[in-house]
């Protein structure tokens, strides 16, 4: 039997908050959120390179094992995990530095495999069963609860304001991709504010011309510069770096969210070498560059990335893989206690696969991000309720 | 009144209204009407609601008419674009030729080859951009031309995957255009036959003994029951193997029939790579065919379920009438798309003819999405004078989020408020609305010239050629303006200044 047949040590413990030291000082604490779309292959990342039924399952697609002597072999975390080669440099020194954690068979209760519905569902910050409920999203939750303890806000970095922003209070969006430079004269944009006065766009209006007064003309044309022929894994890079900056410049952006496609591999999807190892380590790469770049403030800032499912634990007959059910999630941070894989666990096997095809969700994102608020803004009781309804905030232990 | 006579008519009024006479004030309500089923309705579209009135108008525009309501302007303009000359099995020869010469080539050269390949097929994509544009800007049947693009996102592919890349154009051309107000089952149909579709959702690979779910789970989740349409995981895969065959021939073989085989245009049936054996689909045995007729099946059972019927009327009324339509709407809408056995035109009659749609309550209150916001702006403009370049339309949608053929996920673009309101949109019109006016040079230019680098006198001669005709656009936007635009607008020392701070107020960012 496996290790993983048992719960951790001081998972099942119930957190005591409120006493409990703050991670950070109040107010001092910076949170992005990367939304993976499209289901990434989180088999691809973190390898299973103990399982023998991880290699039987995907005879084409599997990342080597470690000491393999494959030039793309995974290297090995502990005796169970590998990480896929391609985040060498960026992922998985972070891990070594104790600044990442990754998380398996993690995910939501949604069963119904449909992209659309499980990012939904996961940027509302829903539990699984029921209708979906549009009114709010989990970070605009998060902003107007925080809204009382200082002067957090959050900026959304996505082209339109997606679902985990919706709610009460108004977030702005700084679309990171195109870049139109603001030539409004002040005449025209006192005139403009004046249009939409009273209206219920009157917030966005206003918001979106001082946004664009807000974000310096060389930082965009930082942007458009280095992209310039950057292909579609660098182009995040450039993205992220941006992103830090406005972050650790601009106070009021303490809270953000950015979200990063082309995650839907049914077809050769190129897990050692190919389109999704290029795809992940274009994006390890970005979050890298961005921790460099938040500088002094990285050690207060954590990054959580998820994808709103996994994909089959079998390859299909493209070697690819379909839509499936459990994932790793990351956490990172400047000041986490990583280096660790966090949460229940089971044993890698045929038996323990959801529904014979997937791996089982025990680690609910919204107990991982219950337990993430609770640590970075001291959030329990109604508060936490109010952010994320009916999640528990179990210990992870690693903030 | 037939449709000769109609139009007849339709042109002594027009005639009529260029008289002294014509002092006929544009209607709220009526702009209302034509500004959810048009692209921003122009004073043709006025005159053509006013001489038919409503029922005569929507019958005139619930048919699909092809290139019969374009200038000839317009219409020659499509004429002499290469795509329209251009046959995707001519590109997949091309695509060999390439393939073929570059074999034995070193690895660099073969990858410029390809590359320059796929620079003339993106060059193609762009015409359809530019084709499509045409219609929406200058055909007077608006509503066929809002369909096509209503299909082509509700079946939506995505330009840089793969061969989608030569294939897009015909895609949109002849599976999507032809049947956007036909029956619902003859669309599903030609795109299921489309090597475009079959390409982008990978069913091109789906294969007896190598099955991909990609197509079949979408074809239920967002092209026909929805999501919560009652299909479980076994139907998802039980449609992945009835799917298996339905794929591609690049070859030269002629079309027709060998066998169970069969070849129409780049799409092939494939019986070596279906499935044959016994499957339960949706609750029905489907005892194992070798031939394409099990698909036809499924098709069937697809297109008559009462889901599907839910599940397309509520899209089309999201799009035409309201965010959140109203539940008995929607159940007569879904009832007459089952009575008519999924007819197009049948379901939007029931929606346009509603009390509903008419009610003011309900008007000028869809957020219009970045191509109406784009289109409308133009059309308001200048009306009639048919763009020489439409590269800063396709930029302008771009910076919008919403660039042709640009949508990754098989979704397509959303339709509502929520998908489209924030403030860097909102921000980002404002400029636009600016470079529309200002820049309007560059809108009546080849993008040819401008790339041979133009005579800055000549930008300045194009822009005197095409002045703001403030009178003309006025009549068509007051009547939706609240008092408080329209005090700001009277502080606008120009046209130019005027026609910007127009198009950025709250009111044109509604239909």
């Amino acid at each position: 039997m496996n290790r993983r047949d048992f719960m951790h040590a001081g998972l099942a413990g119930t957190l005591v908050l409120a006493n409990a030291k703050l991670w950070a000082a109040p107010g001092d604490a910076k949170l992005l959120v990367v939304m993976l779309r499209g289901a990434y292959d989180g088999a691809s990342l973190l390898v299973p390179y103990a399982s023998d039924f991880y290699y039987r399952s995907r005879p084409s697609i599997a990342v080597p094992r470690p000491g393999s002597g494959d030039p793309n072999a995974a290297i090995a975390l502990d005796s169970d995990w590998a990480l896929n080669a391609t985040v060498k440099d960026s992922l998985l020194a972070l891990y070594r530095n104790r600044q990442a954690v990754l998380i398996p068979f993690s995910g939501s209760e949604d069963i119904s495999r449909s992209h659309f519905q499980a990012q939904d569902l996961m940027e509302l910050g829903q539990g699984g069963g029921g209708a979906l409920d549009y009114s709010s999203g989990y970070l605009n939750r998060l902003a107007e609860t925080l809204s009382g303890s200082g002067s957090r806000s959050a900026v959304s970095f996505t082209n339109n304001l997606t679902a985990v922003f919706k709610g009460a209070v108004p977030v702005p969006n700084i679309s990171l991709r195109g870049n139109v430079k603001s030539n409004l004269p002040q005449r025209q944009s006192e005139m403009i504010a004046s249009l939409y006065e009273g209206t219920k766009l009157s917030g966005m209006a206003t918001a979106g011309m001082e946004t664009k007064k807000l974000v310096s003309a060389e930082l965009m044309n930082e942007m458009a510069e280095s992209s310039r022929g950057a292909g579609a894994a660098r182009a995040f890079a450039v993205r992220a770096r941006v992103i830090a900056k406005l972050m650790r410049d601009k106070p009021a952006y303490s809270i953000g969210f950015v979200d990063v496609g082309g995650w839907d591999t049914h077809v050769n999807q190129g897990s050692a070498q190919g389109a999704l190892a290029a795809n992940l380590s274009g994006l390890a790469e970005g979050l890298s560059a961005f921790a460099q770049e938040m500088g002094g403030l990285w050690r207060n800032t954590v990054v959580v990335v998820m994808s709103e499912f996994g994909r089959t634990f079998r390859e299909n007959g493209n070697r690819g893989t379909d839509h499936g059910h459990g994932n790793a999630l990351w956490v990172l941070g400047g000041g986490i206690s990583g280096g660790r894989i966090a949460g229940r666990q089971v044993a890698v096997s045929e038996a323990n696969l959801f529904q014979n095809r997937d791996y089982q969700v025990l680690n609910d994102y919204r107990s991982v991000l219950a337990y993430l608020f609770a640590r970075m803004y001291g959030l329990g009781g109604a508060g936490l309720a109010h952010v994320l309804p009916g999640a528990k905030a179990e210990s992870y232990g690693f903030i | 009144m037939n449709r000769n006579t109609q139009c007849a008519a339709v042109f002594l009024s027009l005639l009529a209204a260029a008289g002294p006479g014509r002092a006929q004030q544009p209607s709220s309500q009526d702009l209302r009407f034509l500004g959810r089923i048009t692209y921003g309705a122009t004073a043709q579209d006025m005159e053509a609601l006013r001489v038919l009135g409503r029922e005569g108008y929507l019958e005139r525009e619930l048919v699909f008419r092809g290139d019969d309501g374009l200038p000839a302007e317009a219409r020659f303009l499509i004429d002499a674009l290469p795509v329209s000359r251009t046959r995707p099995e001519d590109l997949a020869s091309q695509l060999r030729e390439v393939r073929r010469s570059a074999q034995g080539k070193p690895d660099g050269q073969k990858r410029e080859m390809v590359k320059a390949l796929r620079k003339d097929f993106s060059e193609l994509d762009f015409q359809a951009f530019e084709r499509r544009s045409v219609r929406a800007l200058y055909s007077r049947h608006q509503l066929q031309e809002m369909l096509t693009w209503f299909w082509f996102n509700h079946f939506n592919v995505f330009q840089n995957k793969k061969q989608v890349l030569f294939l897009l154009p015909d895609y949109e051309e002849h599976a999507i255009r032809p049947h956007v107000l036909g029956k619902f089952r003859a669309l599903m149909r030609a795109v299921l036959m489309h090597p475009a579709m079959l390409v982008y959702l990978d069913n091109a690979e789906n294969a007896r003994d190598a099955i991909n779910e990609n197509y079949a789970r979408e074809l239920m989740e967002l092209h026909t029951l929805g999501v919560s349409g009652g299909y479980t995981q076994a139907d998802v895969q039980a449609l992945a193997h009835i799917l298996t065959g339905a794929g591609i021939d690049l070859s030269t073989r002629p079309n027709g029939t060998y066998g169970d085989y069969f070849k129409q245009g780049l799409f092939a049936f494939l019986p070596n790579r279906h499935d044959s054996g016994p499957k339960t689909f949706l609750g029905q045995n489907f005892p194992g065919e070798r031939s394409f007729s099990e698909i036809e099946r499924a098709i069937d059972v697809l297109c008559r379920h009462p889901s599907t019927a839910k599940f397309i009327s509520r899209k089309l009324a999201v799009y035409f009438l309201a965010d959140d339509p109203p539940q008995e709407l929607l159940d007569r809408a879904a009832a007459a798309f089952s009575r008519t056995d999924g007819d197009i035109a049948a379901t939007l009659r029931t929606l346009f003819a509603s009390r509903e749609f008419s009610d003011p309550a309900y008007a000028g209150k869809k957020f219009k999405d970045p191509v109406q916001y784009v289109f409308s702006s133009i059309r308001l403009l200048y009306p009639g004078q048919v763009l020489r370049n439409y590269r800063p339309l396709a930029g302008a949608l771009q910076q919008l989020g919403e660039p042709a053929y640009g949508r990754q996920t098989p979704d397509g673009y959303g339709m509502r408020e929520r998908d489209w309101a924030s403030s860097d949109q909102l921000a980002k019109r404002f400029e636009l609305a600016r470079g529309f006016v200002g820049g309007r040079a560059r809108l009546f230019v080849t993008r040819e010239a401008l790339d041979a680098g133009i005579d800055p006198s000549r930008l300045d001669r194009l822009r005197e050629a095409h002045p703001l005709e403030r009178a003309a656009i006025e009549p068509l936007v007051a009547p939706l303006l609240s008092q408080r635009t329209k005090d700001t607008l009277a502080k606008a020392t120009n046209s130019e200044e005027w026609a910007g701070l127009a198009l950025s107020a709250p009111e044109f960012m509604y239909r």
